[in-house]
């Protein structure tokens, strides 16, 4: 029997393609890319200067069946911003759900599309939760990442490579017109819109070429990856929600409090911090490319994993943590550079007493890859990648005060954006508000030069970029010094979360959510994309903000 | 005196002979799928139909593709007498020529591929072939017809319809390995428009002058154009088609998610750009993937010329042709609510082909469409033949509430399976459910489990190397049924049951001189009517 056979990755390829025309970048995994940058570069709705005229608003909120885990309760969403599926073009964000759940919610028709839920085993206890060790489902989805940025999508017409109407005749008997340049009419090449043939094209991957719009290639292309309370890993189809490819498989023991997920070249990494129920504290490595699904870890050998992102990667693939000074051990206070898939230390700096608290960040600068990292010693890092703390691994490039004092600033995440000029900031939520600094150079060296400080906030999180415009969320957690207060009087105490949007490059309030959200957010955060931005809330709600379109 | 009886039988008889044809795909060139001259098939009598004849024809299917709508010529002269001639196109650049009274076959004509070496295929949306269902113009000689094609190399050819020999060398007309339309004439122009980028080539409303040999070329830069029937024409010759899949921006050009109504300049025979509409929702239809994917209809109505058509997203539009659209060019005269497709689905659901419109004799026009899947659960028909899952012809009537027109659901149909545009003829509608299997994606199989794999089809004999997707589609995909309705009801006359055994795809009904065909994916063509 004779077939046209066509990989399944090109029948995704030409799936994914076809959303970088509808949807622009995605927001593929936590904090949006492999560099945990948690920007999107281009909006076709979302600006400065449409967000200065009334337009951008709340769309909708949706409470789901979810049940919190001390504060825990939804995560930060995944986004696919068009997928092709049996059920049609769907727009989906991706959100994981302290009772072991991952919903997919219809972010158009404000639907749950589907929901997985993960039966934890009869046969291991589950932990009874602290405010440390909530429990439950911690890590956000990932989808496959490139290690490259991602390039702004290509707009115009239609696939057909004409770019505005045009009408043209041609010469008696020489049949139609050229209307795209091409010479006289001749053999023409392959079918621009039309997919390939080819099997199933419900069919996973096998493993195909990157394509443009900042995913990554290899297996998982058409599906996202969670993690159980159980520490099993999941490859979930993006249209049903099931197991597809591989059987769930274990990647790091039971009950841990597991860090965000992200997958590089077929490496799925996360984290384990706190030491929830014996988990050693560290950086997760599952090679999906071995059919027996190696896993190798690297502990920090005491210290906790600084922050809320998950591990974060270098355009090289290196992987990079920091640790809080919480025990002493040779890689407490340091921000750590591993190798891909091994975990083999590569580099580390160490600052004595300096108290990492969140993830670091890893950004371009003059073509390369520059580390920074915040502390509850008040300052912010800059690390060359090539050698993170010099010779003696505790000389940084540079660092500068944030600023303000560090009271039991939560973990969490630095945000980064290039400007239309090309400078480079970096975002950081301090205990009270958001503060943004410009990349400089001071006698050859790349320094912090503060930009602008944000009104007051109550316990910001890490705020995103769309397009020169900064988001940021009043998270309304209240969090006071230790840990003595119980979860529910933490959450009696605190307010409901408010989300702003900021001009980047002044930090002038455009706009805010006023009293629309009505809980405040512990874990998650912001996520955003194709002109619409994400939280969910401690009481289980899932909000949508943007400029709504006709249905 | 008797001489004189026999004479006046025979001009009688020949005058019945006469009576209707269907020249076009879509009925005329206004695309209102209604066959005015039906004398012969009744609501009363058409519960008596029954299947006259089948003809298998040696037409090898190019993917789901396989032949197009029959066209009827109630009177032919060729060199064995007067003849009504039924002629089906394959897709495999074939026509075929059919004496309907007896399903004999007449001539067959082939087309061979002259743009160079055979394309590769381009999977079930390019199938490749000849696709665009011919047109037949009469001539000046009368009883003479002229049947004008496309085929796949992008020419078009010109074949009297009397014996299939070409009546002029074949022309220069579109770039090859396309996938044009049906084909529409009018004023001595062909018109088509194409879709799906196929071969390369971009989506174009194409027009081929008779009397010059020039080709002109429109591109709306709006994704494809792919109503079933090509394009409609009404009567000042403008010529229209709905895009899909881009931007409605027509700042800069771009007419996508749009109606464009474009018009040949007299003197330079060049398109203009006439007007456009595109529905205020235009980017949640492009972001759905909800193509303009259906051939309108155009009509008259208390004296203005009117335009109706639908999409995937499943709702309709009634705009007038003068005003089309209005100022902002955003405002139809009306708009239903969604009448199917709430899970909002790019495949398998929607309105797919092409519209029908008919005038009653109480004056009352009617508006009908198909769609596939289920009815919209909030929207409700006076009269329901039961619940709908997998398609229906809904019925409207159109009214006039002081200045303002609108349309009124009237009934809905029986369920079909994957329900395609319907034919009026003398108050009934025939219709039909494909039996094709329409879903274009599948959930992904369970770990440890391979994606099921499906074989080639086998017709004639030959086994037709095809894409997964295809092949998947056509392993799955059942019969056809035919359908009679009453026009002002839609209640079930008559079925076919299970007498046609094949499916089909991107085909369509033909109805003329109490004749009704249908041809299916196994390259039969079924021939319908009371029989002597």
């Amino acid at each position: 029997m004779k077939k046209i056979i066509v990989s399944a990755a090109m029948c995704f390829l030409w799936t994914i393609l076809a959303n970088a025309q509808r949807g622009g970048q995605e927001w593929l995994t936590s904090n949006a890319d492999a560099q945990r940058s948690s920007w999107i570069r281009t909006d076709a709705k979302i600006s400065v200067e449409s967000m200065r005229k009334a337009g951008f608003q709340f769309l909708w909120k949706i409470k789901l069946d979810n049940e919190s885990k001390q504060l825990n309760s939804l995560t930060q969403p995944v986004l696919v911003g068009n997928i092709i599926g049996y059920r049609g073009f769907k727009s989906l964000a991706f959100v994981g759900g302290s009772s072991d759940t991952l919903y997919a919610i219809d972010d158009d028709l404000a639907r749950v599309y589907w929901k997985t839920r993960f039966n934890y085993p009869a046969t291991t206890s589950q932990a009874a939760g602290s405010l440390l060790c909530p429990g439950g489902l911690t890590a956000a989805a990932t989808r496959p990442v490139s290690l490259t940025p991602p390039e702004p999508p290509r707009g115009g017409g239609g696939g057909n490579r004409i770019t505005a109407a045009v009408a043209k005749i041609g010469e008696p008997d020489q049949g139609f017109p050229d209307l795209v340049g091409r010479g006289a009419a001749t053999a023409a090449p392959a079918p621009v819109t039309a997919p390939p043939a080819g099997a199933n094209p419900g069919a996973p991957a096998a493993g195909g070429p990157a394509p443009a719009g900042g995913g990554g290639g290899g297996q998982g292309v058409g599906s996202a990856f969670a993690l159980a309370s159980d520490g099993m890993v999941h490859q979930l189809s993006l249209q049903t929600g099931k197991d597809i490819v591989m059987q769930p498989v274990r990647f790091v023991p039971s009950n841990a409090n597991a860090g965000n997920l992200i997958l590089v070249d077929n490496v799925l990494y996360t984290t384990t911090t706190n030491g929830c129920s014996g988990t050693p504290n560290g950086v997760w490595a599952m090679d999906l490319a071995s059919p027996a699904k190696t896993v190798t870890n690297w502990t920090t050998e005491g210290p906790n994993v600084a922050g809320s992102a998950g591990p974060v990667v270098g355009s090289d693939g290196t992987i990079y943590v920091a640790t809080d000074g919480t025990t002493s051990s040779t890689y407490a206070n340091s921000v750590v550079a591993l190798e891909p898939k091994t975990l083999k230390v590569r580099d580390y700096f160490t600052q004595a007493q300096a108290d990492f608290t969140a993830s670091p960040l890893v950004f371009q600068y003059k073509a390369k890859d520059l580390i920074a990292a915040a502390a509850k010693d008040g300052r912010l890092y800059i690390l060359n990648s090539t050698s993170l703390g010099g010779t003696d691994h505790h000389t940084p490039l540079s660092s500068t005060p944030l600023g303000s004092s560090s009271v039991d600033v939560a973990p969490s995440a630095l945000a980064s954006w290039q400007d239309a000029e090309g400078t480079r900031w970096i975002l950081v939520p301090t205990n009270n508000a958001i503060a943004a600094f410009k990349v400089v150079e001071q006698n050859g060296v790349p320094t912090l030069q503060q930009g602008w400080v944000s009104r007051d906030m109550v316990s910001p999180m890490s705020p995103i970029v769309i397009n020169g415009v900064v988001f940021a969320l009043s998270s309304g957690e209240y969090r006071a010094a230790g840990t003595q207060m119980s979860a529910v009087q933490r959450a009696q105490r605190s307010k409901p979360a408010i989300l702003y949007a900021f001009d980047g490059l002044t930090g002038k309030e455009l706009w805010t959510s006023g009293t629309t959200i009505t809980s405040f957010v512990h874990n998650g955060g912001l996520s955003g994309g194709a002109g619409q931005v994400y939280v969910g809330t401690y009481d289980n709600t899932f909000y949508a903000f943007g400029f709504a379109i006709e249905k | 005196m008797r001489k004189v009886l026999i004479l006046v039988g025979l001009m009688f008889s020949s005058l019945v002979a006469i009576g209707a044809d269907w020249l076009t795909d879509g009925g005329n060139p206004q695309r209102t799928a209604w066959q005015k001259d039906e004398k012969t098939l009744t609501t009363e009598n058409v519960k008596n139909m029954k299947l006259l004849w089948k003809v298998k024809t040696d037409n090898v299917p190019r993917e789901m593709h396989s032949l197009l709508p029959a066209l009827i010529v109630g009177r032919v002269t060729t060199s064995s007498g007067p003849k009504e001639i039924g002629v089906v196109t394959g897709v495999s650049d074939n026509i075929y020529a059919i004496d309907v009274e007896s399903g004999a076959l007449l001539w067959k004509k082939h087309f061979e591929y002259t743009a160079g070496p055979l394309p590769r295929g381009g999977g079930t949306l390019c199938p490749g072939g000849l696709t665009a269902t011919p047109v037949i113009g009469p001539t000046s000689t009368p009883s003479k017809y002229t049947i004008y094609a496309a085929s796949w190399d992008g020419m078009l050819h010109q074949l009297n319809l009397a014996d299939g020999t070409d009546v002029v060398p074949p022309s220069k007309f579109m770039p090859p390995n396309g996938k044009p339309y049906a084909l529409n004439l009018w004023d001595n122009v062909i018109y088509t428009h194409t879709a799906q980028g196929c071969g390369g080539n971009p989506n174009v409303i194409y027009a081929y002058d008779l009397a010059s040999h020039r080709v002109s070329a429109y591109a709306p830069a709006g994704g494809g154009m792919w109503g079933r029937t090509g394009p409609p024409i009404d009567s000042t010759g403008t010529v229209y088609a709905g895009t899909g899949d881009a931007n409605y921006d027509p700042d800069h050009q771009i007419y996508g998610q749009a109606f464009v109504a474009v018009k040949m300049d007299p003197q330079t025979k060049e398109f203009k750009l006439k007007d456009y509409y595109a529905p205020t929702n235009a980017e949640w239809m492009f972001k759905r993937d909800l193509d303009m994917n259906v051939t309108p209809a155009i009509f008259t109505y208390k004296g203005r010329e009117l335009f109706v058509s639908s999409s995937k997203e499943c709702r309709i539009w009634l705009l007038d042709t003068k005003y089309f659209g209005g100022e902002d060019h955003r405002t139809p005269l009306d708009r239903t609510p969604l009448i199917c497709n709430e899970e909002v689905n790019f495949a398998a659901a929607g309105v797919w082909g092409s519209m029908a419109s008919w005038e009653d004799s109480k004056g009352t026009r009617w508006v009908l469409t198909p769609f596939w899947g289920p009815k919209h659960s909030q929207y409700k028909y006076p009269i329901e033949h039961g619940p709908v899952t997998h398609g229906a012809v809904a019925a409207f009537k159109v009214v006039q509430k002081g200045t303002k027109f609108a349309l009124e659901p009237v009934w809905l149909s029986r369920d079909m399976n994957q329900a395609e545009p319907p034919v009026i003829a003398n108050g009934v509608i025939f219709a039909y459910g494909s039996g094709e299997n329409a879903e274009q994606r599948w959930p992904e199989p369970p770990p440890g489990v391979d994606a099921p794999e499906f074989p080639n089809p086998v017709v004639n004999g030959v086994e037709i190397p095809m894409s997964g997707q295809s092949q998947r589609r056509i392993a799955s995909s059942t019969r056809a049924v035919l359908y009679a309705l009453d026009g002002q009801t839609g209640k079930e006359l008559w079925s076919s049951g299970d007498q046609i055994t094949s499916f089909n795809h991107w085909s369509g009904l033909s109805v003329a001189n109490g004749r009704v065909y249908l041809s299916t994916y196994d390259g039969t063509v079924y021939c319908f009517g009371l029989g002597k």
